[in-house]
């Protein structure tokens, strides 16, 4: 019952909409909007817990407390600093390059919602099922390199200067084991369509087919949404806070929103991609599909955040050459043994 | 043109106090580097010296957290060299004893500092918990987690009974496994030796010409540790081992200060194996002649130098200090250039600068 | 069916749209002081020193070189992947002619010293 719970909702609102002869179109953008309503609140719910599960699990992981003072066991920590920030003052630094430096916030905003177009949720829980599903993830993501040189040039700051810089250097050495890790689940699932792909998994999921893909995927995206260890765009102990350093109030919350939405993001790529996105294991259906993806999104996250409180921020030049000079040539490795193993297993069955 | 200048400090979030250096960084690379002093600045010279000098025991420790025990200690010394006092025996194992616990607190507090600074901020919390250790010892012996209070003229204000010997020895002992443990990551954890080595290198030849001193000075092999080159208080009856490293760099100053952690937990055992009883502190109050007296005592961060000048009043007429800081951090513009941006803070925070008791 | 452009474009709109009305209700929301001092660009506390909007150093471009030719060919490859299981033998030549030139490619880049962080 809980499997169509959604589908159903979108189902039925759909038809009494044309039952009630809305013109299509109108039909299609009032659904369409629908489904950014809904992804929105997935977005700031999660990215609320998920702030509060960061700062618990890091408490954890140091054998401290972390917050608990706000609501039961801290729970409204993060709504205690929402709320912080909206009252908090937006001002301009002088100096600042005037439209780059208000527009950069507003961008940083967009892309991860922009993401969350082709994310398939659950069964038939797409909001909108591009064709070139893996090629907009990619294209999308990149744009943040843009939105954090536009905030960090515009501040006029060199710290920002410093972290827009190291921000484009991380995103181009790590965009390429990024597009090659997908590139080889693109072959094995013949499509770029991220529902195929999904669909592809029902059976085998892609970490047991392409365990190399994954690790490189798994690291790689770790370093395109910036969290320790390559967290060098911020690197609060060297350049205070990089891009972000001019930014108050809610300038800033966008920033930290958007990093923990990609961050989220990045989980749910992982797991659409090489852990079999909302595909039940063991078939184990009579937990719901979305569901099922939530427990993995959130089963990547907790490997991340093990990840970041495990090691520590490396530099920039170890960084560029873990990129080019590791995973950049295992990726293409990864990518010809994946192609070998396919052309033989045609050979085979056929 | 592609240098520019970054200001780091006077607020940095990585520097423990304010201090402030303009670096000149070619895209990451630093290349030059200048040193600005005087922005903790609190006339503490001039206030020392408009106070009597039991005033002063108290002003003294106040100077800088950290190293606050040695302060008093120095002061300590060089007043007993003027009043010819020669302080009861036990109140010297006492005072080596108060000296070495600070001493593993503040290197431990600069080796967690490390952690953070490398962003390993599970590290960090992991030595300043250890470290805790060290504050509750302090805190049950001395009655306070920073300044000890434990040096007055002639002797000490402090005595160790039995059971505070066997809680020390309790509390020892339960510092040496997790010491083990960090000192095992700090030496061997891939990622820390990564950042760490080769970084802010200060070669052996570099390190005499600029007269460093402390753990410096032994991670570029240089032994000048005052505690075996000129003993004072008990140190002559001990055995002191120095650590040196040849590493000349930031790891090799990390392992010089946790080996000395783990001689200091060595010293403290001979101590309290050996000490002597009777009084801890001289019955009389002593009257202090015009005279003039340097004394030395190495410091966490390496040798202090006190120098006293009195008149006869019980106002001193002259007193000076010369800190570790000092002379070393004028040798990062030796470590700093070639390295990047994002070990500044790592290179500044290997030298421990302290620079309370440097700008006074 | 909306059309791919359509779809995209409301969640552009909305996210769009979404942060300009934080950022507003923050303003309407948030205390205004004017001060000077306030507004002086954060640099540890001091004035800045020199121009920050400076000439970079040539190492970064060397990267953003690479990665755009990486890139370019990367984006031949995809629908070569998505087709991979129906072409045969032939797409299997031309992946490894493919990789084959981008392996010279990153080999010819290191040698020359591209890749190395000055």
């Amino acid at each position: 019952m809980g499997e169509n719970l959604f589908v159903g909702m979108a189902k039925g609102l759909r038809t009494w909409l044309e039952s009630n002869h809305f013109l299509p179109i109108v039909t299609d953008v009032f659904l369409m909007l629908l489904a950014v309503v809904g992804v929105l609140g997935f977005l700031f719910l999660n990215a609320l817990f998920l702030i509060y599960y960061d700062r618990k699990f890091g408490a954890w992981v140091q054998a401290r407390l972390g917050p608990n003072r706000v609501g039961p066991r801290g729970i409204f920590q993060t709504v205690a600093d929402t709320l912080k920030l909206f009252a908090k003052e937006i001002f301009i630094p002088n100096n600042v390059d005037r439209w780059p430096y208000l527009l950069a916030p507003v961008l940083i905003f967009t892309i991860p919602v922009m993401l969350f177009l082709v994310i398939p949720f659950g069964k038939g829980m797409v909001p909108y099922d591009l064709n070139l599903g893996v090629l907009y993830l990619v294209a999308v993501t990149s744009v943040e390199t843009i939105v954090l040189w536009m905030a960090g040039w515009s501040s006029n700051n060199k710290y920002s200067l410093l972290g827009a810089m190291r921000s484009v250097a991380q995103m181009l050495s790590y965009e390429m084991p990024v597009i090659f890790a997908m590139l080889s689940v693109v072959m094995m699932a013949g499509s770029m369509k991220l529902s195929d792909i999904v669909a592809a998994q029902q059976k085998v999921w892609f970490i047991f087919l392409q365990p190399v893909g994954f690790l490189i995927y798994f690291i790689a995206v770790n370093a395109e949404f910036k969290r320790t260890p390559f967290d060098l765009v911020e690197g609060e102990s060297e350049i205070i806070s990089g891009p972000y350093t001019e930014y108050s109030g809610m300038n800033f919350a966008l920033f930290f929103l958007a990093e923990y939405t990609n961050f989220m993001i990045g989980a749910i790529m992982v797991t659409t991609l090489f852990l079999g996105g909302w595909n039940a294991p063991f078939g184990w259906t009579f937990i719901p599909s979305w569901l099922w993806f939530i427990i993995k999104m959130y089963f990547v996250i907790t490997l991340y955040m093990w990840t970041r409180w495990t090691f520590l921020r490396i530099r920039i030049d170890q960084m560029l050459n873990f990129a080019w000079k590791f995973l950049l040539p295992v990726s293409l490795v990864n990518i010809f043994v994946t192609g070998v193993g396919l052309y033989l297993y045609r050979m085979i069955r056929w | 043109m592609s240098t520019y200048t970054i200001p780091v400090g006077p607020l940095h979030v990585a520097l423990e106090e304010p201090m402030y250096f303009q670096v000149q960084v070619e895209g990451e690379t630093i290349v030059g580097l200048e040193i600005t002093a005087g922005h903790v600045h609190r006339g503490l010279e001039y206030l020392a010296m408009k106070r009597n000098i039991y005033q002063n025991l108290t002003l003294l420790e106040r100077l800088c957290s950290l190293c606050s025990n040695n302060h008093p200690f120095t002061y300590c010394m060089a007043l007993e060299k003027i009043a010819g006092i020669k302080i009861p025996e036990r109140a010297e194992y006492l005072r080596v004893i108060a000296d070495e616990i600070k001493r593993i607190a503040s290197n431990l507090f600069n080796i967690a500092m490390l952690a953070h600074i490398i962003g390993f901020d599970s590290l960090f919390m992991h030595v300043m918990e250890v470290r805790e250790i060290v504050q509750d010892t302090k805190e049950t012996i001395y009655g306070n987690r920073m300044d000890l209070a434990a040096n007055c003229i002639g002797g000490v204000k402090y005595d160790l009974s039995d059971e505070k010997i066997k809680y020390l020895i309790k509390q020892l002992d339960k510092l040496k496994k997790p010491l083990e443990e960090i000192i095992d990551i700090y030496m061997n954890n891939k990622f820390v030796r990564a950042r760490t080595e080769g970084v802010g290198i200060l070669p052996k030849d570099e390190a005499l010409r600029y007269g460093v001193v402390g753990p410096v000075a032994r991670g570029s092999g240089v032994n000048n540790d005052v505690r075996v080159k000129s003993p004072y208080a008990a140190y002559d009856r001990l055995k002191v081992n120095v650590p040196l490293e040849t590493g000349c760099d930031v790891r090799a100053r990390a392992i010089v200060r946790l080996r000395e952690i783990q001689e200091a937990i060595n010293i403290i055992q001979q101590c309290l194996k050996d000490l002597p009883d009777g009084p801890t502190c001289i019955d009389y109050l002593p009257e202090i002649p015009a005279g003039e007296a340097v004394a030395k005592s190495e410091a966490p961060r390496g040798e202090l130098i006190y120098y006293l000048r009195t008149n006869g009043s019980d106002i001193p007429e002259r007193i000076k200090w010369r800190v570790p800081t000092y002379m070393n951090w004028e040798a990062l513009k030796v470590m700093m250039p070639g390295n990047k941006v994002a070990d500044i803070p790592l290179i500044i925070n290997s030298i421990d600068p302290c620079i309370s008791c440097t700008e006074r | 069916m909306l059309s791919p452009k359509g779809a995209i474009l409301i969640f552009f709109l909305t996210g769009f749209l979404l942060s300009i009305i934080i950022l507003v209700l923050n303003y309407l929301l948030s205390p205004k002081s004017k001060s000077l001092i306030k507004r002086e660009t954060y640099e540890c506390g001091l004035e800045t020193i020199g121009p920050t909007w400076v000439q970079f150093k040539g190492n970064y471009f060397m990267y953003a070189l690479v990665f755009v030719l990486f890139d370019v060919e990367t984006i031949f490859l995809y629908p070569w992947a998505v087709r991979f299981n129906v072409l045969g033998l032939f797409a299997f030549v031309e992946m490894v002619i493919f990789i084959g030139i981008l392996v010279l490619g990153l080999w010819y880049a290191w040698k020359e010293g591209a890749l190395e962080w000055k």
